[in-house]
């Protein structure tokens, strides 16, 4: 077995005893970078010298008897939009195609005095506008999606080349790559994690966070990452809690609530089964499944592009202005729009997240946590990104998969994609469980429950190339 | 609280591109206007009646630390 199969938890013990050093860790994981790259496509730039060097500096550091912990001599992805010194960071756009930051994002500088290994700068569906990263394949099926806009970090963390690997989340850019590639997801609370130093799409809906082969990496790179920051006014001022002492506490006990409505409309019947099957794996574990309507789920999605549209274009406004043809067209045409987005609009969107706020709030009063398909179709075809229903409908692969996750952007609330199934067309399926404001510690619970009693965590995608 | 449907026409975007300051050609803007009317009539519900006295999910800090 090569060492980039093993668990993060096993190669993190193995540097931890020195049995391995973290230079053979990253060969390893550029040694897997190589076998599929070709094929995905994962990476807009991959810095192999950096990460020697890196991993000769961490295994100096361990021998000399200086181990910083878990994550130290770990390779890690990080989505284009995060800065990192010195490293080209594009957004995935030609608008930046020379862009070298000077400083590393306030996560990157985190998980690198945490000890981690950068491997390389993962593609996002440009400026995170958009959930299908179209550079990339799915290393399940590398003709289809990999969902986006984190799409980059998750084929990377699914076909193994990287344990963990950031992404950012402001419609479900998180979990729905996570979703759609079956790797674990975490979108943190509002923010329990700065953003400085990531490009935006949204400031009032920005969420940062790590993709991961298993549950206790996420719990782990999600612990290092939190924390206040003076310098983005959406962070808490909150204590970081430990994220892992304490995951297999169970879920004996808890209450999950079942939607009724919303999570189970326009929903694929693979999909919708998915999410049964994992309420019933975790009610054989001691957890109650209470039914519960979604309040306000009509106001969801006008209120999630209300604001999302004309923040981002806001950001965005002088490459609109001075080199709009830089855009794929996909792109230049959102920002256009969102340019006609009426300040009244935006204002009342932002009134209609106070009431739906106070409303899940009431929700959350009888239950623990949610649990939902975090997608109501496994990926689409990369050359056809739309969903086809029974009604003969056919939904755009953004909007439809965006259509679940945008309500804990909405909200705000935590939400942790776990893979729940395959298709019997071999695809994965995930579900999220959204929980209280800052209630990572207890989403983390409910994944490691699942992880440890169902068999589809943690798999690494053989990686077989199709014609795209 | 019940959804205020308006779908806008071409030229009610056009007027907006320009005021907003953007060079839009009316290829561009005919080929794209499905887009443009379909997002923006999503986005109208947003100003949903009935709202009273809710007050935005923003909070200004006048402290300085």
């Amino acid at each position: 077995m090569e060492l980039y199969e093993l668990s993060m938890t096993e190669v993190s013990e193995k540097i931890r005893t020195k049995e391995v050093s973290p230079v053979e860790v990253t060969q390893s994981a550029l040694t897997r970078l190589d076998e599929v790259e070709p094929t995905l496509t994962a990476f807009v730039t991959t810095t192999p010298e950096l990460a020697l060097e890196q991993a000769k500096i961490a295994e100096k550091e361990i021998g000399d008897g200086h181990y910083r912990g878990p994550l130290h001599g770990i390779p890690l992805g990080v989505k284009d939009l995060y800065d990192t010194a010195g490293v080209r960071t594009t957004s995935s756009s030609a608008q930046r195609t020379d862009y070298v930051p000077d400083t590393d994002s306030a996560s990157v500088a985190k998980l690198y005095e945490a000890g981690m290994i950068l491997i390389g700068k993962t593609h996002t569906h440009e400026f995170a506008y958009g959930a299908t990263t179209p550079t990339t394949g799915n290393p399940w099926a590398p003709d289809r999606t990999p969902g986006g806009s984190s799409g980059g970090s998750a084929a990377a963390v699914a076909s193994g080349v990287v344990h963990v690997a950031l992404g950012s989340d402001t419609g479900g850019s998180i979990r729905i790559p996570a979703a759609l590639c079956g790797t674990v997801g975490l979108k943190p609370t509002f923010g329990r994690a700065s953003r400085v130093g990531v490009a935006s799409l949204s400031w009032s809906l920005d969420h940062v966070g790590p993709l991961s082969r298993n549950v206790v990496d996420s719990a782990l790179v999600m612990a290092v990452m939190s924390g206040y920051d003076r310098a983005d006014p959406g962070t808490a001022d909150v204590p970081v809690p430990d994220m892992v002492t304490g995951i297999d506490a169970g879920v004996a006990g808890k209450k999950i609530g079942i939607p009724v409505n919303y999570y189970t409309d326009r929903v694929s019947g693979e999909a919708a089964q998915a999410a049964i099957a994992a309420a019933a794996t975790l009610e054989t574990l001691g957890a109650e499944l209470v039914e519960v309507e979604i309040p306000m789920g009509e106001h969801i999605m006008p209120t999630e592009w209300a604001i999302m549209m004309p923040e981002a274009t806001a950001y965005h406004m002088d490459y609109l202005r001075n080199s709009p043809e830089k855009f794929t067209d996909e792109t230049r045409t959102l920002l256009e729009a969102g340019a006609a987005v009426l300040a009244t609009d935006y204002v009342n969107a932002l009134r209609l997240r106070t009431l739906i706020q106070a409303a899940w709030k009431e929700l959350f009063s009888d239950i623990d946590v949610l649990l939902a398909p975090t997608l109501p179709a496994a990926a689409t075809l990369r050359s056809d990104p739309f969903v086809r229903w029974g009604d003969g409908t056919v939904e755009g692969a953004t909007p439809a998969y965006v259509r679940l996750s945008a309500p804990a952007n909405v909200t705000g609330l935590p939400s942790l994609s776990i893979p729940a199934a395959f298709t019997a067309d071999g695809l994965p399926l995930g579900v999220q469980i959204i929980g209280k404001p800052f209630a990572e510690p207890e989403l983390l619970q409910f994944g490691y429950a699942l992880e440890q009693n169902t068999d589809v965590v943690g798999r690494i995608a053989p990686v077989v190339a199709k014609a795209a | 609280m019940s959804d205020f449907e308006s779908v806008p026409s071409e030229a009610d975007v056009s007027a907006a591109f320009s005021y907003a300051g953007l060079t839009i050609s009316s290829d561009r803007l005919a080929a794209h206007h499905e887009t443009y009317s379909s997002t923006l009539a999503l986005i109208r519900k947003a100003s949903t009646p009935g709202l009273g006295e809710t007050v935005p999910a923003v909070a200004f800090k006048a402290s300085w630390d």
